[in-house]
């Protein structure tokens, strides 16, 4: 057995193993996770329903790689987000993470393996202490986990921080406010590394940011991943800027994968007619090519997930919708070559 | 081109700002354009650089202190906007001129049905009965595509999505039948399928009333399908305008070829790599009158454009560039042209 399933209680990791599912390069690995959030009523907290924000989704992901997970606000990608840092109560399912399953762990072994996992948030506005500057922001962490005792240490590492995300460390004792979106998101990525972590949640962290800025936060995380051998898994809503850092993409809407492949793959031949429109509603800088060619809109709003449609989650929305996707739900299913998609009909479309 | 409705000339809105307000901002420096009816025209531009301002001022939004037009002329009609009382304004917002932000969910009245803001704005700048003006309002919502607009229109603004709001932002901007429609990013807090959505009810309100449109935002994607004529600002300035074809294949401003790199192309293979920028959008408090603002950010910047400022050159029809060193683009340019097929 190698030491990637040493770990996992009795008899699991041999069945990953065995079908092959948890590799050795397999940093996270989830399988049928579920999240629904309770709806409550009255004083005695009555559960009337439930938000069914992620419902039921298995993935793996390499060391060193990057997942995108791309849909609509509502789509449920910020939860898995979140459940994957352990930050939430999951309904159900397993989440491994180099093997431990957050389910059987411990306080104490959580707590030592908490500062491998970081988070980078959409909004750099809201997501740094106005009060503190950006020395105490960065260093905060490796207070909390105690990893430096010296100070001058702790000052060169908050230092050499702030130099790998290409801010000038003499600012350190400035506060948020001095800094424009795109070097607070640049702060925020400092904050995350600091305690050296090996698995990045990044969500939605270029959408709140002029075009120009993106393009340097995507580059800079890019550049980071392959010197620190980091592994992302990348939220967003935008498939062109999402593709351009992931190796495979998920296309998520409410609470399910409707498509997973690599993102070559996924441009390339889109299978599910979800993932064709959110293609076609990417504009493209060029009026020419973006004129000439068909855009499928579609027609209003991602459902609720507290009633989400029985059936296929998108035939309410789908063109090809018909009778047995308003009746059966999909799987997703092996479309050839790695190719999942869940649609009933996608097979030869 | 059809006749001229909106013409600003040299528009200078500046902001003071400090405890004894002597530091002077150009926000808008020496703006000058002509809006046609039924024209879509696009300000494109980074945070900061005064595309918002820019638009404000048309509406004299602008308030003192600290912000202050302190030159230039706006001539809605031929008739100097600037030089209307407040009362006379207040009947052209709203009505000939109207507005949607950026942010739906802050520019709509969080305790008032969405139904009655509609009705408001009716009131206020038609002589329609109150039963004819809520009638209106649900003709609005279904033209915008709004389902069942019968009981939306009693609804309050949380009730409905970012999409919806923005879509009923847009119904109540419209209800007057605006000659000009001033957009300032629409569509930048919306997820891109919302978005499109959104750009085409905004393209085909555009088609069946000939409303003029004024298009702000900093993703030049955005508007390559639908802008008759682009605008790129920085600094407060104008540094490159005209037809959209001509300024996405033949662009004159190295600022204008950076932006247009640095939107991620979904038709193009992965391997085409990002294109940055470098630096940061400047602070527009601390760029000296004499030079290219864009200077610092600039590889092909010399000591010339540090201290002169490089003034509009007409490059094609309709067409103008300031710049100090459009020849030595034409290299970058042919390449980018090239590998964009």
């Amino acid at each position: 057995m190698d030491n990637r399933t040493q770990n996992l209680p009795e008899g699991v990791g041999e069945k990953l193993a065995q079908e092959n599912i948890l590799t050795r390069d397999d940093i996270m690995y989830v399988d049928n996770l579920k999240m629904h959030f309770p709806i409550t009523k009255g004083i005695l907290k009555r559960q009337i329903g439930a938000v069914k924000a992620v419902d039921g989704v298995s993935f793996g992901i390499k060391r060193g790689q990057t997942l995108g997970i791309v849909g609509e606000s509502g789509s449920g990608k910020s939860t898995i987000g979140n459940c994957l840092l352990n930050t939430l109560d999951i309904t159900s399912g397993d989440i491994y993470y180099e093997g431990n399953n957050y389910k059987k762990i411990s306080k104490k072994a959580w707590m030592r393996m908490r500062k491998n996992l970081q988070m980078v948030t959409q909004d750099p506005f809201a997501s740094l202490d106005p009060r503190m500057n950006i020395f105490q922001a960065v260093a905060e962490g490796l207070q909390i986990q105690k990893v430096l005792k010296d100070k001058k240490e702790m000052e060169a590492m908050v230092v050499r921080q702030l130099q790998m995300v290409g801010i000038n460390p003499d600012f350190r004792f400035r506060y948020p406010h001095e800094f424009s979106g795109g070097q607070r998101q640049r702060i925020s990525i400092a904050r995350a590394l600091a305690l050296q972590p090996n698995f990045i949640v990044c969500d939605e962290v270029v959408s709140a940011l002029d075009v120009s800025i993106q393009a340097q936060i995507v580059t800079l995380l890019m550049n980071l991943q392959q010197q620190l051998n980091l592994t992302y898994v990348f939220i967003g809503h935008d498939l062109s800027v999402v593709r351009h850092i992931s190796n495979n993409i998920a296309v998520m809407y409410l609470g399910k994968f409707m498509e997973m492949t690599s993102s070559e793959e996924l441009y390339a031949h889109p299978l599910h007619p979800y993932t064709q429109a959110l293609i076609s509603a990417v504009p493209i800088p060029d009026p020419e090519v973006d004129r000439t060619r068909s855009r499928i809109l579609l027609k209003g709003d991602i459902p609720s997930p507290i009633h989400p449609p029985r059936g296929c989650k998108f035939c309410t929305r789908c063109k090809y919708a018909d009778k047995r996707c308003r009746e059966e739900e999909p799987e997703l299913t092996d479309a050839g070559g790695g190719h999942l998609v869940a649609c009933h009909k996608a097979a030869g479309a | 081109m059809n006749e001229p409705i909106l013409e600003v000339q040299h528009l200078k809105t500046y902001f003071y700002l400090g405890t004894d307000m002597t530091t002077e901002l150009r926000a808008v420096d020496d703006l000058s354009y002509t809006l046609h009816k039924g024209e879509c025209m696009a300000i494109i531009g980074e945070s900061g650089s005064g595309k918002s301002v820019s638009a404000l001022s048309i509406l004299r939004l602008v308030s003192y202190p600290p912000g202050l037009i302190v030159g230039g002329k706006i001539l809605f009609h031929g008739q100097d906007l600037m030089e209307m009382d407040d009362e006379e304004i207040m009947k052209i917002r709203g009505s000939k001129i109207s507005m949607i932000f950026q942010e739906p969910s802050s520019a709509l009245n969080p305790v008032v049905t969405v139904g009655k803001q509609i009705v408001e704005n009716l009131l206020r700048h038609t002589s329609i009965s109150k039963e004819d003006a809520w009638k209106r309002a649900v003709e609005l919502l279904d033209e915008v595509g709004i389902p069942n607009p019968e009981q939306r229109v009693n609804q309050y603004p949380f009730e409905f999505s970012g999409g919806m709001q923005q879509r009923s932002m847009i119904a109540m901007a419209m209800s007057c039948n605006p000659e000009i429609l001033i957009c300032d990013e629409p569509t930048t807090a919306l997820d891109v399928t919302v978005q499109a959505q959104v750009l085409e009810q905004l393209d085909k309100l555009r088609e069946t009333h000939d409303t003029a449109l004024i298009f702000i935002t900093h993703n030049l994607g955005v508007v390559a399908r639908y802008a008759d004529t682009v605008k790129i600002m920085y600094g407060g300035k104008v540094i490159e305008d005209g037809p959209t074809d001509a300024i996405f294949h033949v662009p004159h401003h190295p600022y204008t070829l950076g932006l247009i790199q640095a939107v991620p192309r979904l038709d193009l293979p992965r391997s085409h790599g990002l294109h940055t920028i470098p630096g940061e959008p400047p602070d527009m408090s601390k760029i000296p009158e004499n030079c290219c603002a864009f200077a610092p950010r600039c590889k092909y910047a010399t000591e010339e454009c540090r201290t002169k400022r490089p003034q509009p050159e007409t490059v094609g029809e309709g067409h103008h560039c300031s710049c100090f060193h459009m020849d030595l683009l034409e290299d970058e340019r042919n390449e980018v042209v090239r590998s964009h097929g």
